[in-house]
């Protein structure tokens, strides 16, 4: 027998050791609940552990609900994984013409190549769900269709209004009925609301300012993007989530989803480029269909990370060892759930300890790195402007308006419901700051001498908003 | 290495002839970086008592295409190539038939097998060895229809690796095969090495197959001709060890780095794949990279590829970070020996021993070679009885064209027909109504005519490829244009 014990002991500390707020175990092995533990707090200042009823948001993993809910429609012929999308829902149109043909699978394993677009969350958090895919040939392509994996929840998103269209239900009331109850997950929901209202839920911690403490921060909404990360979801409830993939598709005798749709979803299609741990003991197989596939010392391994404001969560499976585990943390960017997730396979495994938390921080820090735009030299010179001459609305057909208006001696941005003051930096361009997001707005002359657009730079490539 | 784990990789050479019936094989064994075996085992020619050596030559198949892919990746660093630019920048008589594959397929598409295009094989086995490169490429290719959309699936694809040849050939402005002579063979000291179309200034490993009585009879490899860069080179296995060690140092031979830092693209999967019909105790596969397989054996990377010509079956081989590797170059056709003992060694150089790989493939291959029995069997299932042909015998007869795998010839002799593909001929035996049963190398095939609105022979389509819903279609050549 494993020793459990010592590995929950191993959790604690790392808990303590991070800092962060709470965390709820549940692992499985040859079907049964081997461990159940509930670490630290849900609620810090009221000093409320965790239960196992305790409900967390799981954030991407409920990507993987989304894939499955497309397969059991693919298992009743009511939707082709690869047959093009526009079949069932036409008005999704991509600006790149070949992308035109990209089908569910393309969508489900992130190979359309549409840049990540994670801009319009914060733009435009209202947008409906059925709006969704008329806004998408507003987007900018990053790389070729299919060339490449770009992780993206917009497109995930799509699918959910997919299965709506293919299905006629809601995609909330889809998964509740057809997933959600067959599995007995009596309280999972789709809205933090239900959660709060249920009492028993993780508040949503960030470490912030210099001594890193802990700070409450506010829930993330999803709204339309639900599809791609909205799901809660308690520790016990999940446990089944785990066990009918490893029954293959099979729950208290009932066929939910096809053994051959589960073999479908866990098989990696594409190859990733951002898997925190790759190194001798876990490489990668690729992104599946809203699970990513690695190989732990040999061993498959389908799992799937989930992060939102204050939130982390982990689910993935083992299923050579018929084992499986979800880790769920309420503190945000937290490498602990990923971490814990290899160490319980390890311990399957045999395999002498290692410090999966080190591991899991230097490959996050290597991601970061990478994410961080490179540090150059500013340049220097005056505007060609007047002041008042930038001011104005600027809009782009995805994202909506920006606009610049006087602001005391200088220029403030409207930007996502917020007045933010902008501070020039060289030339024509101005920086601010979201959330402690660096941003920058450079302005573009026309042939006319006037100011006719403004290129912001939010997160990733700069977007052309138009005067 | 040590002598012993040496001579243990020796036995498992030896076991593996023996289990398999194999005449011989040479093999390279590359160990923490460093060559620690070239050696022949069994037999070249065994009633000659010639033995197997390091130094005889072996068509080495398709593990000819990381040479391909090594040269692209050369052409990338030279600055006169972006392997992920649509390739029609570079030439823009490249098309296919999917007009998007038309428009956007790149050198990394072409190198992985994802253009869309199912093997279509048959077209250059059957090929007149004298076919023109960028006839082929440029005429025959585009009239080839896929059987998955653009970049869908990862589908092997010989003619592709053909056009990347001709790629390399109008951006050096040289001849592939001088390419691959000054850029590889030349810097490596692969004194041998040459291609199928080249005269030896080495002897040949005598090549076997088996033949009808059980025994092993004298085998033949194709000569590649215009898709030579899919897999025309031959090679002694002391060659290939310095391939070996040259792909395991990422591009560096002595002091020469010949491909610097994107090296890295090469062993950089891709695509998933899958080849074989079974799944390998202990390995995962991951995915393909350019002109290489990735896969893990035993949580190891290994990268590596295999070749069959007739006659010969191939396989290097190597785990990067651990800087081992191997060749091996056996003379029997189509077997799955190579990967046998590619296992059983890498079983001893990673000491996780326990499988008879021998035994495990031995069955694999039993499997797979009673394949063509079974799919004839079934189409037999599928007869109609007592469906006579529509026409007299002659009727059919006649010069048929498709503008991709070009004339076929229908001919009657004593009642009998039979059809001409390029250079193969095949007997055809009637089915059921103007449906034919045909043997194409050693695999089943329908053959079906149809009659126009004259009741005329029009045209007859061949099941040349097994993945396609449709029939290969070859219209008929009106006489008057064939006078």
């Amino acid at each position: 027998m494993e020793d459990f014990n010592k590995f929950i002991q191993s959790q604690k500390q790392a808990l303590e050791k991070a800092g962060q707020a709470g965390m709820a175990i549940c692992a499985v092995k040859d079907g049964e609940v081997v461990i159940e533990s509930c670490l630290g707090f849900r609620d810090v200042d009221r000093k409320l552990p965790p239960t196992p009823n305790t409900l967390f948001p799981i954030g991407s993993n409920t990507k993987a609900f989304t894939a499955a809910a497309l397969m059991i429609l693919a298992d009743r012929g009511k939707v082709k994984l690869d047959a093009p999308i526009q079949d069932i829902l036409p008005e999704l149109v991509f600006a790149d013409d070949s992308a035109n043909t990209a089908t569910p699978r393309d969508l489900l394993c992130h190979r359309t190549g549409l840049s990540r677009s994670d801009l319009l969350w914060i733009m435009r958090p209202y947008i409906v769900r059925k709006e969704l895919p008329l806004i998408i040939k507003g987007l900018d392509q990053a790389f070729p269709f299919r060339s490449t994996y770009l992780y993206n929840n917009i497109m995930y998103a799509c699918l959910g209004r997919l299965v709506e269209v293919a299905d006629g239900r809601k995609w909330e009331q889809f998964v509740k009925e057809e997933i959600f109850e067959p599995l007995g997950m009596k309280t999972a929901s789709f809205d933090i609301d239900s959660s709060v209202s249920s009492g028993d839920f993780s508040l949503a911690y960030e470490k912030s300012g210099q001594n890193g403490s802990l700070e409450s921060v506010s829930f993330s909404r999803l709204h339309g993007m639900a599809p791609a990360g909205a799901i809660n979801a308690n520790i016990r409830e999940i446990s089944n989530w785990i066990r009918l993939h490893l029954q293959k598709g099979l729950f208290d005798g009932k066929q939910i989803i096809s053994e051959s749709g589960i073999r479908d979803l866990t098989n990696p299609q594409i190859p990733v480029n951002d898997n925190l741990v790759e190194g001798s003991e876990v490489k990668s197989l690729g992104y599946a269909l809203g699970w990513s596939a690695a190989c732990q010392r040999g061993e498959i391994v389908v799992s799937h990370g989930g992060n939102v404001n204050g939130s982390t969560s982990e689910i993935g499976f083992m299923p050579s060892r018929n084992a499986g585990i979800a880790i769920f943390v309420n503190s945000g960017s937290s490498v602990l759930p990923m971490a814990a997730m290899h160490s319980y396979f390890d311990l399957l495994l045999g395999a002498s300890e290692k410090d999966w938390v080190m591991e899991a921080e230097k490959g996050l820090s290597a991601l970061m790195e990478q994410a961080m735009p490179k540090a150059e030299t500013p340049a220097q010179g005056n505007m060609s402007h007047d002041l008042e001459e930038y001011a104005g609305s600027y809009s782009h057909d995805a994202y909506g308006l920006i606009s610049v208006k006087p602001s005391g001696d200088g220029l403030a941005i409207r930007f996502a419901e917020r007045d933010l003051a902008l501070t020039h930096t060289a030339f024509e361009t101005f920086s601010f700051a979201w959330e402690g997001i660096p941003a920058s707005v450079a302005f573009e002359t026309g042939t006319s001498g006037k100011v006719e657009a403004a290129l912001l730079s939010f997160m990733g490539s700069p977007i052309r908003f138009k005067k | 290495m040590t002598e012993e784990r040496i001579s243990q990789i020796r036995d498992a050479a030896n076991a593996a002839i023996k289990a398999f019936g194999a005449e011989g094989l040479a093999l390279a064994v590359v160990s923490e970086g460093s060559i620690v075996l070239t050696e022949g085992f069994g037999f070249s020619d065994k009633a000659a008592n010639e033995p197997m050596t390091e130094n005889l030559l072996f068509p080495i198949a398709s593990t000819s295409k990381a040479f391909t892919a090594a040269c692209a990746v050369m052409l990338s660093e030279d600055g006169k190539l972006n392997l992920d630019k649509p390739v029609n920048t570079y030439m823009p008589q490249f098309k296919l038939f999917d007009p998007i594959a038309s428009k956007e397929t790149t050198t990394r598409d072409m190198l992985s097998h994802r253009t869309g295009l199912p093997r279509h094989d048959l077209l250059w086995i059957t090929m007149d060895e004298a076919a023109d490169r960028e006839d082929l490429v440029f005429n025959r290719l585009p009239n080839l229809k896929p059987s998955q959309p653009f970049r869908y699936l990862w589908q092997y694809q010989n003619l592709i690796y053909a056009s990347v040849g001709v790629l390399v050939e109008k951006l050096s402005g040289k001849p592939w095969e001088q390419f691959v002579s000054e850029r590889i063979f030349k810097p490596l000291g692969m004194d041998t090495a040459i291609f199928d179309s080249s005269t030896p200034g080495a002897s040949y490993a005598k090549l076997y197959k088996t033949g009808d009585d059980g025994s092993n009879v004298e085998a033949f490899p194709e000569k590649t001709g215009a898709i030579g860069p899919a897999g025309s080179i031959r090679a002694s296995v002391s060659d290939m060890s310095k391939w070996l060690l040259f792909n395991i140092e990422k591009g560096k031979v002595g002091d020469a780095q010949l491909i610097g830092p994107a090296y890295a693209e090469i062993s950089k999967p891709n695509i998933p794949y899958q080849l074989m019909p079974f799944e390998v105790p202990g390995s995962v596969r991951v995915g393909y990279g350019l002109g290489w397989f990735i896969d893990l054996y035993k949580g190891e990377t290994v990268v590596s590829h295999g070749g069959n010509l007739t006659g010969s079956s191939t396989l290097v081989s190597m785990i990067p970070e651990r800087k081992d590797g191997l060749v091996i170059l056996a003379s029997q056709d189509s077997t799955l020996m190579p990967y046998a003992l590619a296992n059983a060694i890498y079983d001893i150089m990673l000491e996780k021993g326990g499988q008879d790989w021998n035994a495990f493939y031995l069955e694999q291959e039993k499997a797979m070679k009673a394949q063509p029995e079974q799919m004839k069997s079934s189409l037999l299932a599928t007869q109609v009885k007592d469906k006579p042909l529509t026409h007299d015998v002659e009727a059919y007869v006649g010069e048929y064209e498709h503008p991709g795998y070009g004339k076929v010839t229908i001919k009657a002799e004593n009642g009998e027909l039979s059809c001409v593909v390029n250079s193969l001929e095949l007997k055809f035996t009637h089915f059921h109504y103007d449906i034919f049963l045909a043997e194409i190398v050693g695999m089943p095939i329908l053959a079906s005519f149809q009659t126009g609105l004259k009741g005329e022979i029009a045209s007859v389509s061949l099941q040349l490829e097994f993945t396609l819903p449709d029939l290969i279609e070859f219209k008929r050549i009106p006489k008057e244009a064939n006078a």
